[in-house]
């Protein structure tokens, strides 16, 4: 044998976690634009394993990329319910995270950790890539400190 | 053909109804207005086959609807408008002059509380059917949650004990 790997189960199932970070398909307003930047060839979210999927059934992470009204807001707790466990929130912009640029609005939602809770934010109207791809990092280096097999239910 | 002589041909048709002009347009009698709509859709030397856009606006003391209409034959458009009062607006939908008014409508009863009547579905179009108020109506206040989410948000720069949330005003 000419060389041998030595792991522990926790950190190679969090490193196959990480891996494949796949993130749901959803943007509410302009920062989508940048999100679709994101997943272009200079930032390239593919190399991270980062696909996107147009099911919350399929996605571990949702960007909550844009602005989002209390109509909107009851549909993406809903999306978020439907994820699967684990599962993890980038809040994208500063509509997401605070209400931004309409926060004085009536109909808008001041902040989107007011109805999921978040992981990350991203400041920025709208964040460029490089930043979003950096959150994508960061994400992966919180997985890999967790402790998957005590916190996952069985 | 220029607007004077558009608002001329009307009068023609509706000597009592056509009140004072504007530049691009003139005010017409609330009560007529459905009927001065099919006149400018149907008469030949108007053909007004689009209606672009429709809208309110709120004067404080009284509300007024503008009616943007094109004639792609002719080349020409028109703008009327209707006032009416804010405690009872009540005005005829022209819905079945132009299909366009359907959505155009609603958007104005949604926001301005404008009831159309003879809508064939006049609900709201954009905010949530159980939403409260009319917003763009300069009276309105708006609600301090919405089915639990709070209306304000603590702003991080503003040490505690100061007022310090982002709050529903004008500021």
């Amino acid at each position: 044998m000419d060389g041998f790997l030595l792991t522990t189960t926790e950190e190679f199932l969090n490193w196959n976690r990480k891996s494949s970070i796949w993130y749901l398909l959803f943007a509410s307003a302009c920062c989508g634009i940048e999100l679709m930047q994101t997943g272009g060839p200079r930032t390239d979210l593919d190399r991270f394993g980062a696909v996107p999927r147009a099911t919350p059934r399929q996605a571990d992470l949702m960007i909550v990329a844009g602005t989002i009204t209390y109509k909107m807001a009851e549909r993406v707790r809903l999306l978020y319910e439907q994820m699967a466990e684990p599962r993890y929130v980038i809040s994208m912009g500063s509509c997401a995270n605070c209400g931004g640029l309409f926060q004085s609005s009536y109909s808008v939602l001041k902040g989107v950790d007011k109805v999921i809770p978040v992981d990350l934010y991203i400041p920025g109207c709208p964040p460029r890539p490089e930043a979003l791809a950096d959150a994508v990092v960061k994400l992966q280096a919180k997985m890999m400190k967790e402790k998957y097999l005590r916190t996952v239910r069985a | 053909m220029d607007v004077q002589s558009q608002i001329n041909l009307i009068k023609g048709k509706f000597p009592n109804e056509v009140l004072e002009n504007f530049a691009t347009g003139t005010f017409v009698n609330a009560e007529k207005l459905k009927a001065i709509c099919q006149f400018c859709r149907d008469n030949e030397e108007l053909s007004m086959q689009v209606l672009t856009c429709m809208t309110a606006v709120d004067l404080g003391d009284h509300l007024e609807l503008v009616y943007h209409l094109i004639s792609y034959s002719k080349k020409h458009d028109l703008v009327l408008k209707v006032t009416l009062p804010r405690d009872n607006a009540v005005i005829d939908s022209v819905e079945s002059v132009w299909k366009t008014a359907d959505w155009q409508e609603r958007e104005c009863f949604d926001l301005f509380g404008v009831n159309f009547k003879n809508h064939p579905d006049l609900r709201r179009i954009m905010l949530p059917d159980d939403w409260q108020g009319h917003p763009l109506r300069k009276d309105y206040t708006p609600p301090t949650e919405y089915h639990g989410m709070s209306h304000t948000r603590k702003n991080p720069l503003i040490p505690e004990g100061q007022s310090a949330t982002t709050e529903n005003s004008n500021g």
